[in-house]
């Protein structure tokens, strides 16, 4: 993959996100994550 | 990854992502969306489909356009740039599926080698993280920059 670390990405004005039932954009999603990172043991994340 | 991506362009606060998908269905407006998460420096990447138009998105269809490896070589770019400029920023992403999950895996997998000369790939299972491992059934992974 020849990605470089730093590029141009453009930045455009966009529309709030919503969806059709008027729930926060991936509520279930970020539910989901937040009961599995809830029990993560962070020193493993921490960087050497 | 040695598939090509898709063009991206972000919001202003640079936490959501938007791109074209085009195959076999026409073009369809997706959005990858980073969202913090309850631990502090872990973000959430959402995927959906998107309408310009009004803002709506949709993350439970399955469009199935033809272009699944394009699409995630392209999520997997927007991944690298948005830790370019959030270094510090942990990327949690799983699939709304077990199934969508594997897929992921089997991705990562495809791409590990080029994947970790910038980033740490972390597969978890059980809510444990744990260096990546090929054909390991996680249940989500994580991302930093290296």
């Amino acid at each position: 993959m020849r990605v470089e670390s730093k590029f141009k990405v453009e930045k455009r004005d966009s529309l709030p996100l919503k969806t059709k039932d008027n729930k926060p954009p991936f509520s279930e999603k970020l539910a989901k994550a937040n009961e599995i990172l809830a029990k993560i043991e962070l020193p493993i994340l921490k960087r050497k | 990854m040695n598939y090509p991506n898709y063009l991206f362009h972000s919001n202003l606060s640079s936490t959501e992502f938007f791109f074209e998908s085009i195959g076999s269905k026409g073009i369809i407006n997706k959005v990858v969306a980073f969202q913090q998460t309850s631990v502090a420096t872990i973000y959430n990447l959402g995927l959906a489909d998107y309408d310009p138009t009004t803002g709506e998105i949709d993350d439970t269809i399955i469009t199935d356009n033809g272009d699944m490896e394009k699409i995630l070589a392209t999520i997997f770019h927007i991944v690298l740039y948005y830790l370019s400029i959030n270094p510090n920023h942990i990327v949690y992403f799983s699939g709304n599926s077990p199934s969508r999950t594997r897929l992921y895996r089997i991705a990562i997998n495809h791409s590990l080698n080029e994947l970790t000369v910038l980033v740490d790939v972390l597969g978890v299972i059980n809510s444990q993280p744990e260096p990546f491992t090929a054909n390991r059934a996680y249940d989500g992974f994580l991302i930093r920059k290296k």
